[in-house]
């Protein structure tokens, strides 16, 4: 059957989500939406004592893993986009701290994670791919936070909540693929 | 069926709710968010709880005033002194920033609220996706499946608790490196799970399940995106564009 097939029928069979990748899906979307709901606590606590440097650092990656968690877990075209907007569907429906915009922020940080894999043309799935998937999230959720939540400072401060927002998305992105490679090649 | 329903469609609710949080990421005065807020509030919050804990939902909000307090300490802290606490000054512009996130805060929670409940349940609001808005039956999957795994995955962190407990080793979530062994440990077993269901679904043909028929738009439909109208045209009358 494979044999027969033209190049564009294999490239479509190749994409086609399993009903394993589906469940995989599901999966990634409770534990992420989980650690999304309860990345609000962190950041607020952090936020209190280190500021906001801080905080985004210890937390904002933590919203960034359905992405390199998906992608790594499936390792299919779309699925890093899928993976991060699944589990912002989730922590909308169990806890919105975030209310629907949770979707808004899930949809344009998963596209950014997804960038990073289309631009390795889908063939890298391994950390180092996980963590640059991570740290393609964070400057469009500085700017989300500045369109929503009015944070707005000098051009100095605005770099540093980036840079400290891209290295907390590459550090939790590392260690969530590093996680699903080892489940993966576990099994 | 759907002719006999009282509520507003899920998937309407849903337009709702993005179209009223849209308003959050646009307009920035008080003037403009205060009466959809206060009214998405009264309507959604005695809502909200046929579908979330009230008692979650307060903590939700405790948290989000908090975070508006420091984000207006923060980002906003000038002009006139409003409050002195020790040597600390709460600045006016702290104040009105406070003031403006809180808003939005109740106006996106409050519409969420609404939606969830009134949709009744995140199931039919799934299916009421897939049938109305196109969502993929696939990702529609993904997501009601989620939904099941809660409460497995709610038992393994009960009996991985009582394991830890058992062998003496951390069981506070909060320091990372425990964090990180309970969050292997139940990755590990959902991964196992979901391969089977997996396969099950496909031996049970999940890709050949059809979309059911749309529904029609009826009375109490039009009156909820009329409403959301209605909020976009006080917001955009009172007050100017960001």
């Amino acid at each position: 059957m494979v044999r027969g097939m033209t190049d564009d029928e294999k490239k479509e069979r190749k994409v086609r989500y399993t009903g394993i990748d589906l469940a995989l899906l599901a999966v990634v979307g409770v534990i992420s939406g989980i650690i999304f709901a309860g990345g609000w606590s962190i950041y607020y606590a952090v936020e209190a004592v280190a500021g906001p440097v801080g905080a985004r650092l210890a937390s904002y990656g933590l919203w960034f893993i359905g992405a390199p968690l998906a992608a790594t877990l499936i390792r299919k075209p779309l699925s890093a986009l899928l993976g991060e907007t699944v589990g912002a569907f989730v922590e909308t429906l169990i806890a919105p701290a975030g209310g629907i915009t949770n979707i808004i922020y899930g949809v344009l940080q998963g596209a950014a994670s997804e960038l990073v894999y289309f631009a390795m043309r889908y063939k890298k799935w391994d950390s180092i791919a996980g963590a640059l998937s991570g740290l393609a999230a964070g400057p469009i959720a500085v700017a989300l936070d500045a369109l929503l939540f009015g944070d707005i400072g000098s051009s100095l401060e605005m770099s540093l909540w980036v840079i400290a927002a891209m290295a907390s998305g590459a550090i939790y992105g590392f260690i969530s693929s590093y996680a699903a490679k080892s489940i993966r090649r576990g099994k | 069926m759907d002719g006999s329903r009282k509520s507003p469609k899920p998937s309407v609710l849903f337009l709702y709710s993005m179209a009223v949080s849209a308003m959050a990421f646009i307009f920035s005065s008080p003037a403009a968010l205060a009466v959809p807020a206060i009214l998405n509030s009264i309507l959604g919050f005695p809502l909200g709880r046929r579908s979330l804990p009230m008692k979650l939902v307060f903590i939700i909000l405790i948290f989000n005033m908090w975070g508006a307090l420091l984000n207006g300490i923060y980002f906003h802290n000038e002009g006139f002194v409003v409050l002195s606490i020790g040597g600390f000054a709460v600045r006016s512009g702290a104040f009105a920033s406070f003031i403006t996130l809180n808003l939005r805060f109740f106006l996106i929670i409050g519409a969420t609220l609404l939606m969830l409940g009134l949709s009744g349940g995140s199931r039919e609001l799934v299916r009421s996706l897939e049938r109305d808005l196109g969502m993929p039956p696939w990702i529609a999957f993904s997501i009601s499946h989620a939904f099941r795994l809660f409460p497995l995955l709610s038992r393994d962190y009960g009996e991985l608790i009582v394991a830890r407990k058992e062998r003496e080793v951390g069981t506070n979530i909060f320091n990372p490196i425990v964090l990180k062994e309970v969050l292997f440990s139940m990755l590990s077993v959902s991964y196992e799970r979901a391969v089977w269901s997996g396969i099950s679904a496909e031996l049970r043909g999940v890709k050949i399940r059809k979309r059911s028929m749309r529904g029609k738009i009826e009375l109490q439909d039009l009156a909820v995106l009329a409403l959301a109208a209605a909020e976009w045209v006080y917001a955009f009358f009172s007050s100017s564009l960001i």
